[in-house]
């Protein structure tokens, strides 16, 4: 029995001992805004004094698939990162209820951690917000929530969706033009006949739910026959061991249940016409065939914010992640505007 | 959370095992025996922990069939079936590393079928339990005049219904018992209820009354 007892015990201290310890520069902790406990962890140059906030796609996204890689190693090198699990998605948990899974509510989460961060780091920190696909959208509409801005000191959005329904428009154009250049060139013209036949028949000044879904659907089915980069560099890997994911597969059930009211809430919120309220420096990095969220959509946010110090680039051979496809050109461009502005 | 009520459902649970495993049956277990369970707890199958738990049983039927083989010709064959039925109360932990540490506690109603008296068992569990996670990492807040607060004990906790088949062996004089027991569990977590899955496999020992 004794024997047993201690078997059994010792199997379990050594799968319980395989956590990440908190150090110079790693660390994760929940922080607690009306209801929810966000989950947050900061990897990098800590003592750099530079912090850029990184808030992922999805909805039914987390921070964690960003924390890999080459990019993030690069900038990590330099200032400290912060992956937050915005409310609903990730490993962000809490006892909150379904009406407070709202834009304005998560816009209220960023600007009570901004408030954190600050208080712990230091009030003199150089703080940036970066967000990738639908964190283009939330980090878009947190800085034109709360005065945020007057906080920050730039903004990046790398192919963000700041605007659902203009991003349906855009891809159906896209969608038009790259598979008539395809089907010309000959290549998989199987796959970009069936994908032109449907595209066509879209109405885009009535843009059904379902429509919406195939369009998002077809384009990460694109990329695969489309002319973007694929590098092998080397990277750190994971920043969690197998025994200990980030999020279990009970919060990732719950990611994608959170995952349509937050879509159907962001869907009301086009930002395009408030982009012009933007002032603070600004960077847009998009790929050349991002058919989840156009270019397009970098361009014209380029053109409407409020700022003189702005950037657009477009990435040659990337698609919707550039930071994956050209990880050297992208975080060259990424750490020298956090450089500039800090 | 409520630590009060954890701790209130901690003291019920473990007041309830006890009593039960105390009681003299009246419906065929064995009145000078005290069952307890111990057994590894995996959230996921792969975020270790600890399970104890007693069982009252509840009812116990034996029915016994006589058929004839085909292929033996005229002899006649019985088949004996055992059903048990037992009322179960648990408290365990698990540890997801990077995230929280879970607390939970609760009863259960399991139903064994054991043919012929064979050492092996087959049965199902329903369970209802109150899942309390503690996090095992740092919780902050912070307050309108910018200060920042640590919340020492942050968590979050509801309940969680499990639904598990189970596979027993038991071993020597029925003294001791292995089991085997996938969950399929519905747990509150964030603002809804989600599907989860766990395991446990350990044993059960009869230990005797003084």
């Amino acid at each position: 029995m004794k024997n047993i007892f201690f078997m059994i015990l010792g199997i379990i201290l050594v799968l319980a001992s395989c956590s990440q310890e908190a150090s110079d520069d790693f660390d994760q902790f929940f922080f607690r805004n009306d209801g929810a406990d966000l989950f947050v962890h900061v990897n990098g140059n800590i003592a750099s004094n530079t912090f850029i906030l990184f808030l992922h796609g999805g909805p039914d996204g987390s921070g964690i698939g960003y924390n890999t890689g080459y990019f993030t190693d690069e900038v990590e090198k330099d200032y400290a990162m912060v992956y937050l699990d915005q409310r609903g998605n990730g490993a962000s948990t809490g006892n909150y209820e379904k009406e407070t899974l709202t834009i304005a509510q998560n816009s209220d989460d960023i600007y009570e951690l901004t408030r954190f961060l600050k208080a712990r780091y230091g009030q003199d920190i150089s703080f940036f917000i970066a967000g990738h696909s639908w964190g283009g959208l939330t980090s878009c509409h947190a800085l034109l929530h709360n005065n945020l801005q007057s906080e920050v000191n730039g903004w990046i959005e790398i192919s963000g969706a700041h605007d659902f329904i203009k991003g349906d428009i855009e891809a159906v154009k896209l969608f038009q033009e790259l598979a008539s250049d395809e089907i010309s060139a000959g290549n998989n013209a199987d796959f970009w006949s069936d994908v032109l036949e449907r595209v066509n028949q879209i109405d885009t000044l009535n843009i059904s739910d379902e429509e919406s879904g195939y369009l998002n659907t077809t384009a990460f089915a694109a990329e695969m026959f489309l002319p973007i980069a694929d590098p092998d560099l080397d990277d750190s890997g994971p920043a969690y061991d197998s025994y200990s994911p980030g999020n279990s597969i009970i919060s990732q059930i719950s990611s994608s249940i959170a995952n349509p009211i937050l879509n159907s809430d962001s869907e009301l919120l086009p930002l395009t016409e408030r982009l012009n309220e933007i002032t603070i420096p600004s960077l847009f990095l998009w790929g050349k065939y991002d058919l989840v969220v156009p270019p397009a959509l970098g361009v014209s946010a380029h053109k409407l914010v409020s700022t003189t110090e702005k950037k657009l680039v477009i990435f040659e051979e990337s698609g919707h992640s550039p930071m994956d496809s050209e990880p050297i050109l992208f975080s060259n461009e990424f750490k020298a505007f956090i450089e500039l502005y800090k | 959370m409520n630590l009060k009520l954890l701790a209130a459902l901690i003291t019920a649970s473990l007041l309830i095992s006890c009593s039960l495993a105390a009681q003299e049956t009246e419906s065929g277990g064995n009145p000078n025996t005290i069952p307890l369970r111990i057994s590894y707890f995996g959230d996921n199958l792969i975020h270790p922990g600890l399970r104890i738990g007693s069982s009252l049983p509840l009812a116990r039927k034996v029915k016994v069939k006589t058929y004839r083989s085909k292929k033996s010709g005229s002899a006649k064959k019985s088949k004996t079936k055992l059903i048990e039925y037992t009322f179960d109360g648990n408290i365990g932990f698990y540890t997801q590393p990077n995230n929280h540490f879970g607390i939970p506690v609760g009863i259960g109603l399991s139903r064994y079928r054991t043919i012929n008296e064979k050492k092996f068992s087959t049965g199902w569990s329903f369970e209802i339990n109150y899942l309390q996670r503690l996090y095992n990492i740092d919780t902050y807040t912070i307050d309108d005049d910018g200060n920042i607060e640590e919340l020492t004990t942050a968590g979050n906790g509801g309940l969680a219904f499990t639904l598990a088949p189970m596979l027993r062996r038991s071993f020597g004089q029925k003294n001791m018992v292995a089991f085997v027991k996938p969950m399929i569990q519905l747990n509150k977590y964030n603002h809804s209820y989600n599907i989860n899955y766990a395991a446990e496999f350990g044993i059960s020992l009869n230990l005797r009354k003084k």
